[in-house]
């Protein structure tokens, strides 16, 4: 029995997208996205979410920060039920979670340069900030991603894609977060600096305790940051356990065929 | 053999210039691609990998915010020197592309139906039953509800579905040559399998060439005939893809390939490069 705090537990949460397409007269059945699943996160730990494309694992990710529709289900962080708090009450728990989003594209304005971009959060959750601190902090936030200091002053569109990834890190680390949701946050990246954000990931999650939900479809990755899996699929969780037991000894019919893919040379 | 060069990139150069800063994104690199051929293209995040790609088609800025030298020869002609409308007719149709950025090819305002219906028009004009190839085309990624799907939006899908419904696009044009930037980054293994073994089948069947970006040495090892390594604008080695990968012989290749993280290996932190290799 550990006594580790539980920081998020996720109770019998569905996400159903009301049905758009489809003329009026016919019956509209809602995008069942994700159906009823549970499961919690301690505090200072790495829960591993990965899964079939399309399974649901964004839609809850964005169900914990009120980004996609709560159908059913309690969220809770630590003991406050936050799911059913409207915007300015949630506000507290915007800056206690963070996430990294699977698209770096779309989620970077792109009429900002970089420093307006993880200005922004600093602005809102640190007003007290001056001017300086504020661009010193974003200089360190980028050193801290192995970007360099003179990319401040650039836009999104004149980065590549794995260093698009690396600002949206930066950005969920701006604000000091307690969670971070990161939704596949080193995909776009070569092996070397993706080993480099993961270390630093597992460095401030030693230094300053931070919990991540992480999710990924690179096993290996997967493998090596978690303290636990959660598999998804259609929507369920069909498989849950320590990342070695279920990565070696998968029970569920999906996780076996997950695993029998994995490229390997 | 060596088979017969559809692309020849000779000495590309690529420089952006904006607010005053120069940035040297490519510097004269130098590599071709055979007709049938998989020539996959890894490396350092930032090194040039897509930029090179885009500028073989001029979807880059055009100058003097961007300045590209060199000589890119498709077919034996010479794209940098043919007009812009010589060149919409190979652009989507001999040339296609799935984008490492789903924004850049998906259009926010139209369902993925009319996008997809749209590339198809392109290569053939005179098709009847459209809507039939466009379900095809998604069931051939696996999409799992063809007709749904065709009626959504881009938003409206996972990131795994919106690649795959790029990849559909991509293919629909029945190119000679597809340039895939991290094709299957957002997909499961499962299905990452099984759209890299339909890239396999459409190479024997259509002859189609691929560039495939990507920074996943798996897909490598099972997919490509030859692989680039690039680095800081770059490219420090090149050659087949088992020697590279058995033998690399340059020391970032050895330094990349030591960072795979691989399954069953739990270690407190993952390999990084040293910084003598990195520079
Ligand atoms: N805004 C939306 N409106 C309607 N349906 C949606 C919306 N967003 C997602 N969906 C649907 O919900 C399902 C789950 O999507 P989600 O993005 O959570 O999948 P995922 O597990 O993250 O997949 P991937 O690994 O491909 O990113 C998909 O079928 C998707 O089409
Ligand atoms: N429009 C632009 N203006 C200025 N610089 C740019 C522009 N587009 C790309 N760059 C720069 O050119 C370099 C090469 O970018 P490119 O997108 O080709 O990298 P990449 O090898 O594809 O990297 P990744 O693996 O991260 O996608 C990068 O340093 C990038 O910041
Ligand atoms: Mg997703
Ligand atoms: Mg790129």
């Amino acid at each position: 029995m550990s006594y580790s705090e539980n920081l998020l537990t996720v109770k019998n949460l569905s996400v159903h997208y009301p049905s758009r397409s489809g003329w009026f007269w016919q019956k509209k059945e809602p995008k069942r996205a994700v159906n009823d699943i549970s499961f919690t996160v301690s505090r200072g730990k790495t829960v591993g979410l990965v899964g079939e494309s399309g399974s649901g694992k964004s839609t809850t990710g964005k169900a914990i920060i009120k980004l996609s529709p709560l159908t059913s289900g309690q969220i809770f962080y630590q003991e406050k039920e936050i799911g059913k708090l409207d915007g300015a009450a949630f506000q507290p728990w915007r800056k206690k979670i963070q996430m990294i989003f699977q698209d770096p594209y779309n989620s970077l304005n792109p009429r900002s340069d970089v420093l307006g971009i993880l200005s922004e959060p600093l602005e809102i959750h640190f007003p007290s900030m001056t001017n300086a601190e504020r661009t010193e902090r974003c200089v360190d936030l980028l050193k801290s991603v192995k970007l360099p200091a003179d990319y401040l002053r650039r836009y999104p569109h004149e980065f590549s894609g794995g260093q698009r990834q690396r600002i949206g890190i930066a950005r969920a680390l701006a604000v000091q977060p307690e969670l971070i949701i990161c939704d596949e946050p080193v995909s776009a990246l070569d092996v070397s600096v993706q080993a480099e954000v993961v270390n630093l990931l597992q460095d401030l999650q030693e230094q300053l305790g931070l919990t991540y939900l992480f999710i990924a479809h690179d096993l290996a990755v997967v493998e090596h940051v978690s303290d636990e899996i959660l598999v998804m699929s259609q929507g369920k969780i069909v498989e849950t356990g320590n990342p070695t037991s279920v990565l070696t000894n998968p029970q569920h019919p999906y996780t076996q065929k997950l695993l029998s893919a994995v490229p390997r040379f | 053999m060596p088979s017969e060069p559809l692309l020849n990139v000779e000495n590309l150069s690529i420089t952006f210039s904006s607010h005053g800063r120069t940035t040297k994104a490519v510097k004269s690199i130098s590599f071709s691609v055979g007709t049938g051929e998989v020539l996959a293209v890894v490396g350092e995040s930032g090194s040039g990998k897509s930029v090179s790609a885009l500028s073989l088609t001029r979807l880059l800025p055009s100058p003097p915010l961007c300045d590209i030298q060199g000589s890119i020869l498709w077919r034996g002609r010479d794209l940098q020197k043919i007009t812009e409308d010589q060149l919409t007719q190979i652009r989507g149709k001999e040339i296609a592309y799935i984008f490492q950025d789903p924004g850049t090819s998906l259009n926010p305002v139209y369902t993925i139906g009319y996008q997809i219906a749209e590339a198809v028009k392109i290569h053939e004009p005179t098709i009847k039953d459209i809507d039939a190839v466009v379900y095809q085309s998604l069931h051939d990624v696996l999409i799992d509800n063809p007709h749904k799907v065709a009626q959504q939006y881009p938003h409206e899908l996972s990131g795994g579905m919106q690649q795959r419904a790029m990849i559909a696009m991509a293919l629909a044009c029945n190119p000679k040559l597809l340039v895939a930037d991290e094709p299957t980054t957002a997909l499961d293994v499962t299905i990452q399998k099984e759209i890299i073994d339909l890239l396999k089948r459409l190479r024997q069947q259509r002859k189609m060439s691929i560039l495939l970006i990507t920074h996943n040495f798996g897909i490598v090892a099972h997919f490509a005939d030859r692989v680039q390594v690039m680095r800081q604008g770059e490219i420090v080695e090149s050659g087949e893809t088992t020697t590279v990968m058995q033998n690399p012989a340059h020391p970032y290749t050895r330094g990349l390939i030591a960072c795979i993280p691989r399954l069953g290996q739990r270690r407190r932190r993952l390999t990084t490069l040293s910084e003598e290799i990195k520079n």
